[in-house]
């Protein structure tokens, strides 16, 4: 069964995520913030990280950077949870990241989620259409 | 303009060098008085003072272009002439002196305005004010018309001549720049005030979504388990859609609380009894987060004069917030009171072991949507907080050390204070 890890501050939210894709035949694990994320990735290894982009001390740019740089976890599908102020160009700019880091993650979603455009993503992410 | 071309043959009762030093210094005290300010209207007013003052004349009025309409409206009228004139409106047309220099950009000079054709003298049968000489001059600024500056009647009863001309002609250079400044000044306040309400609704925006995020996972969970009877799992997205209703609920209140100029209802309550209610009211959520709630109160402490439905919002934002920085720390959460040394204060202190704040982010915490909670933070529940504590003038003040904790005080009189009246 393919792995998948949640990583949002927000329980609530981690929850939603995991309820999507446990319907999906997904084994799920969660972290609850940046740091926690790239140990667990480190032991679990999954094949895909469902990153939000806004939290406390380390944030999901920050992760994804992370990730990027290493070449055990650059390959790994990323998606990204997105908020209302990158939709508003508060936050950041897709094309500002690319740039930045040299890869973007493979899809961004917004909050509110939808969950059947998310398995969406999720199929078209990993190929498992 | 030099102080050689100020030389003028008017006064010729003063020498040359004398006169131009004095040129210069009326100058100077004018251009001090202008730059002390970026408010329009006290630009203006102390441009006609310095004016006035400048020219040694009786009267001094400064006439703004409306452009919509193509007139001139008088803004504030300094010396002897008295204040009807404030709502005057005049054309730009060649019927008064003011409508001609600003028609034409050029100034005169009126030794006598009463064999002036251009010259109204019913302003001065309104005003009992009696014009004799005229100087008018144009106030232009980076090439655009502002107005018109109106200088009436030497004090010393002699008409005003080239020399008062000149001087003049750099006194309103001066006022226009001083004007045009304070304009560009209101347009960036302006400006900024519309990029501020701008973040302000981001932030609501943003806040909102993340509870619809909470309230959609909810039933969708329950969505995915009422068929198949996986209760436990139909709970916990039950869970999530009340959770998610209460901080609707939290930040509709905040939000009200914050808009509105609101003057505390005073009531006389017990300080410990309200801290008590508070802790019951956020004992299950303290406890979903291993967070250990307990009080402090001093029995030396009874009634005061509060707001108490406004405190008590202020309280459950400020224990929410204490409870939330302790998640995950084997935290504690303690609401002390006390009397201030003088006794006619009473403090309330919110004490955790939680995460603390970092000096950086301590400047930002009172501004409204900063959080630093991620998606869990509604970003006003400090800056609720803190109007609340002010309309009640008290204080709250923050001290926090990053790990080792934050506690937040709340210092109020214990009698309403006097100027909200019986």
């Amino acid at each position: 069964m393919a792995k998948a890890l949640v990583v949002d501050d927000e329980a609530d939210a981690r929850e939603f995520v995991r309820a999507i894709l446990e319907s999906g035949d997904w084994e799920v694990e969660e972290a609850e913030d940046g740091d926690v994320a790239l140990a667990k990735v480190a032991e679990v290894k999954p094949d895909l990280i469902v990153l939000d982009v806004q939290m406390p001390r380390k944030d999901g740019f920050a992760v994804f950077g992370e990730l990027v740089k290493s070449p055990d976890t650059k390959d790994i599908k990323v998606i990204m949870l997105t908020g209302v102020q990158q939709k508003m160009g508060i936050g950041f700019s897709a094309d500002d990241m690319g740039e930045y880091l040299g890869k973007e993650p493979d899809a961004y979603v917004e909050k509110p989620i939808d969950p059947e455009a998310f398995k969406r993503v999720v199929q078209k992410v990993t190929g498992t259409e | 303009m030099t102080a050689k071309s100020l030389r003028q043959p008017g006064h010729s009762d003063e020498p040359a060098a004398q006169q131009d030093r004095q040129a210069i210094e009326v100058l100077l005290s004018v251009s001090q008085m202008v730059a002390g300010t970026l408010e329009r209207d006290a630009v203006l007013a102390s441009a006609m003072d310095a004016a006035a003052d400048a020219m040694s004349a009786q009267a001094c009025s400064i006439l703004l272009r409306d452009d919509d309409t193509n007139e001139l409206c008088f803004h504030i009228v300094k010396g002897d002439r008295a204040e009807p004139l404030g709502s005057v409106r005049l054309k730009i047309d060649d019927n008064s002196i003011a409508g001609w220099v600003a028609n034409h950009e050029q100034s005169l000079l009126i030794a006598d305005a009463y064999r002036d054709s251009r010259f109204n003298p019913s302003y001065d049968r309104e005003t009992g004010f009696r014009t004799k000489s005229v100087l008018c001059l144009p106030l232009v600024a980076k090439g655009k018309p502002l107005g018109v500056i109106q200088i009436l009647n030497r004090r010393d009863g002699k008409p005003f001549d080239e020399s008062d001309l000149e001087l003049a002609e750099a006194v309103a250079g001066l006022i226009a720049v001083a004007i045009h400044n304070a304009a560009e000044h209101e347009a960036r306040v302006a400006a900024e005030r519309i990029a501020t309400v701008g973040q302000t609704i981001a932030g609501m925006a943003h806040c909102i979504k993340n509870i619809l995020n909470g309230l959609q996972g909810g039933s969708y969970i329950i969505d995915q388990n009422i068929e198949g009877g996986g209760l436990a799992k139909v709970k916990r997205g039950w869970g999530m859609v009340k959770r998610n209703m209460g901080l609707l609920s939290n930040i509709v209140l905040d939000m009200l609380s914050y808009s509105k100029e609101r003057k505390p209802v005073y009531k006389s309550c017990s300080v410990n009894d309200l801290c008590r209610d508070v802790v019951t009211l956020l004992k299950e959520q303290a406890d979903g987060k291993g967070v250990l709630l307990t009080t402090d109160l001093s029995g030396e402490l009874s009634e005061a004069e509060m707001d108490e439905t406004a405190i008590k919002r202020c309280l459950i934002n400020l224990v929410g917030n204490a409870i939330d920085a302790c998640e995950g720390h084997k935290g504690a959460v303690t609401v002390e009171t006390g009397l201030t040394k003088d006794a006619d204060r009473f403090t309330i202190c919110v004490r955790d072991n939680g995460s603390g704040i970092e000096p950086a982010q301590l400047e930002k915490i009172f501004n409204p949507f900063f959080s630093s909670k991620g998606s869990k933070g509604t970003g006003l529940g400090l800056p609720v907080a803190k109007k609340i504590i002010e309309e009640h003038a008290g204080v709250l003040s923050v001290t926090s050390a990053p790990g080792e904790g934050t506690a937040f005080l709340i210092e109020l009189p214990i009698r309403r204070p006097d100027d909200e009246g019986e």
